[in-house]
């Protein structure tokens, strides 16, 4: 009877023979070591930062060693490239990359699902950065497994997941209260009124939010995030029809950080949200006396959108321009967008006017 | 103090740098070339060490004297003011130029010296011969032992190869790195096989983890790991005759499968190609040439026809294991005539 122990004998000295091969490299000249694998860990990082993401992959599959390696120190990866395989890519990976702080998995085709988004919850506890964008197939549970597992989440990307709901959102935002970026462009469901007064409750250090598409979000939602988010400097508010001058001027009045704003289809947007921009600027002056003194912003508004808001006058948006140094109308450098607003053909930035003045028979297209 | 020695010695002739490498030897290096390297140039001015033969500056335990002549190449022609960034890149793209061994200590001394210049260098080189590699190549590059279970090499292989290019590419090194094996060398196990899998993903999946006892491919895959004393011309098989062969050795297990063994490179690679054809059928867009698919069928009936021929001499292999073999009858194969053929015949003491 053949015994197990003379078959693992059997397998041994093959082993040994596959070994012996290798072993060949190694040159015992002294104490220089020329075998490979000797390779401290910091250069082996430093090579396969320099390859692409699905080289990095596979050389944690090459050996002990260097998977020991590059699972103990890749911190940033994307499989953004894998069309087909990317679920099942990311329930193998993930439990191996424990240390990475960013993971990109923006797809084109939707791939990932919850157990993916469970997994890199469950191991991958130090992330910061993700990108989940267009994972259509996606629910909540992801959500509430992110919630428990990245608590250190600065920077979220979840456009494109229309499946989530208001509720998990808020959810996460009890968990992931660091978060600076966070775009929510087409949620239409997470995105409500009652999701923004969570991430003004919970996420004070927000500074930039997309809710683009958003057509749920209102007044209420966007006052609260005024509130409670004093650090905002990027809102984009593309399509959200509901918002009115109110959420302007308490974004005017509270975020005196603002930089980039997007009022793209916000019909009801007047000339008073307008001059309450405006006002904020004159507002932050003395305040930069007292305790603000190396964070005030030189330029203010650097980016606003305008366009489609039939309802502004020329004088207010010109007022606007004026304030703020920053926005631009001329070529090259535009930055005040007023597509489709046929009445604001004669608003202008200075540099503009200077232009105009010496090419002044070449009429100046506002947009 | 040595400095002033040295302060003497300099407007008269060129002046030296004294460099010993761990193996006792030592070098004297023109001082502007040898400076141009950081540690060297450290060492030199704060601790005066390096002026004389007798006080030589010790270099690290990496840099042996082949690499510090290469080192110290790469100083003589950058520490030169007057080169165009062309021609150093020039020099760079040539200097790198040598095989991959020689370039791995090289990399591994500069970056003891800390010679960072030359570690981004090599370390760009490095990359490039990674890159587009799958980790079997990336192994026999660098002489790394096959260290890591056969599930740990293949989970992320399976499912980053959706690349049309990259599987085909993959599909056509494994190729001819069988076909360069069987060329080189005598067959050291026993089947060397490229499945063409019919099994569904799940199945493969199952088997990885270790479940399914009771499925066909689970007992032959890890059979035939377990008996690899086996001389075999044979490229490809059929699941039908890996399972011939492995009714034998089924008998022998007595039924202990309980662990998957690490497989040679060239049966990873096997398992990789089955795999990745495997995908390949599934996938509309990637789909096995029919051109690839006639070879491949030619390639199966040879295998038949010289498993039928060798069978008796084999038989006497799979004897020379052991005398006696308890049997234990296999279900559900697909062969089963095939299957209780050899059982038959083995049943003897």
């Amino acid at each position: 009877m053949v015994k197990a122990e003379d078959l693992d004998l059997c397998f041994g000295k093959l082993m040994m023979a596959t070994a012996g091969k290798s072993d060949e490299g190694l040159k015992m000249e002294g104490v220089v070591i020329t075998e490979w694998k000797d390779i401290p860990i910091e250069l082996l990082l430093r090579i396969v930062s320099l390859v692409d993401d699905r080289t990095a992959v596979v050389a944690s599959g090459v050996c002990t060693g260097w998977r020991d390696a590059i699972c103990f120190g890749l911190t940033q990866l994307c499989l953004s490239w894998c069309k087909k395989n990317m679920n099942n890519l990311v329930l193998s990976v993930a439990p191996k990359f424990r240390k990475l702080q960013t993971l990109i998995l923006h797809q084109e085709y939707p791939q990932l699902e919850d157990n993916a988004v469970e997994t890199i919850a469950k191991f991958c506890h130090d992330l910061q950065d993700l990108d989940l964008s267009k994972s259509f197939k996606l629910s909540d549970c992801s959500l509430y497994a992110l919630a428990h597992g990245c608590p250190d989440l600065t920077k979220l990307n979840i456009s494109g997941c229309t499946a989530f709901s208001d509720e998990a959102l808020e959810y996460l935002t009890k968990f992931c209260q660091k978060l600076k970026i966070l775009n929510l462009c087409g949620c239409v469901n997470a995105a409500t009124d009652r999701a923004l007064q969570a991430i003004g409750r919970n996420c004070a250090l927000l500074q930039s939010l997309n809710l683009g598409w958003c057509q749920k979000v209102g007044d209420v939602g966007v006052k609260s995030l005024a509130y409670g988010c004093p650090d905002l400097r990027s809102l984009d508010l593309c399509e959200c029809v509901c918002i009115t001058d109110d959420s302007v001027i308490a974004l005017a009045n509270n975020c005196r950080h603002l930089r980039s704003l997007g009022l793209y289809f916000c019909r009801n947007i007047t000339d008073r949200a307008m001059y309450s921009l405006a006002q904020s600027r004159v507002k932050n002056t003395p305040a930069m006396w007292q305790s603000m003194k190396g964070r005030y912003d030189e330029e203010g508004l650097t980016s606003l959108n305008i366009s489609q808001c039939t309802a502004l006058t020329p004088s207010a948006v010109q007022a606007l321009c004026d304030t703020f140094p920053a926005l631009h109308t001329c070529y090259g450098r535009h930055s005040l967008v007023m597509s489709g607003c046929l009445n604001l053909t004669s608003v202008h930035c200075a540099c503009a006017v200077q232009a105009h003045r010496t090419v002044s028979n070449i009429p100046y297209p506002a947009h | 103090m040595s400095k002033g020695v040295l302060a003497v010695v300099k407007p008269k002739m060129k002046s030296y740098i004294w460099l010993q490498t761990t193996d006792g030897s030592i070098q004297q290096v023109e001082e502007e070339v040898a400076m141009f390297c950081p540690v060297i140039c450290r060492e030199f001015l704060q601790k005066g060490m390096g002026s004389s033969k007798n006080y030589p500056i010790l270099l690290p335990e990496r840099v042996n004297p082949a690499m510090l002549g290469l080192i110290l190449d790469y100083c003589r022609f950058h520490q030169v003011p007057g080169r165009s960034n062309k021609e150093r890149k020039t020099y760079d793209e040539r200097f790198i130029r040598m095989d991959t061994q020689r370039l791995c200590e090289l990399t591994s001394a500069a970056y003891s010296l800390k010679f960072k210049p030359l570690v981004d260098l090599t370390c760009r080189a490095l990359a490039r011969i990674i890159e587009g590699k799958t980790s079997e190549e990336i192994r026999d590059t660098f002489h790394l032992a096959d260290d890591l279970t056969e599930e740990e090499k293949l989970e992320p292989l399976r499912n980053i190869t959706d690349d049309p290019r990259i599987r085909r590419l993959n599909r056509l090194y494994a190729k001819k790195r069988k076909e360069l094996k069987e060329r080189d060398k005598p067959k050291d196990n026993w089947v060397e096989e490229e499945h063409v899998d019919e099994r569904s993903v799940d199945d493969l999946l199952s088997f990885i983890n270790g479940g399914g006892k009771d499925t066909k491919g689970v007992r032959t895959m890890k059979n035939k790991k377990k008996n690899r004393r086996r001389k075999e011309q044979a490229k490809d098989s059929t699941s039908s005759n890996s399972d011939e062969l492995n009714a034998a050795c089924v008998a022998s297990n007595e039924g202990n499968i309980d662990h998957i063994l690490v497989p040679t490179p060239s049966e990873t690679s096997k398992l990789h190609d089955s795999f990745d054809s495997l995908f390949d059928e599934s996938d509309s867009d990637d789909g096995l040439d029919p051109a690839m698919k006639e070879q491949l069928d030619r390639e199966v009936e040879d295998f038949a026809r010289i498993l039928n021929s060798n069978w008796p001499e084999r038989k006497r292999e799979i004897l020379s294991l052991g005398n006696e073999r308890r049997l234990v009858p296999i279900s559900g194969n697909v062969n089963g005539s095939i299957n209780r053929l050899p059982s038959k015949q083995l049943y003897f003491s």
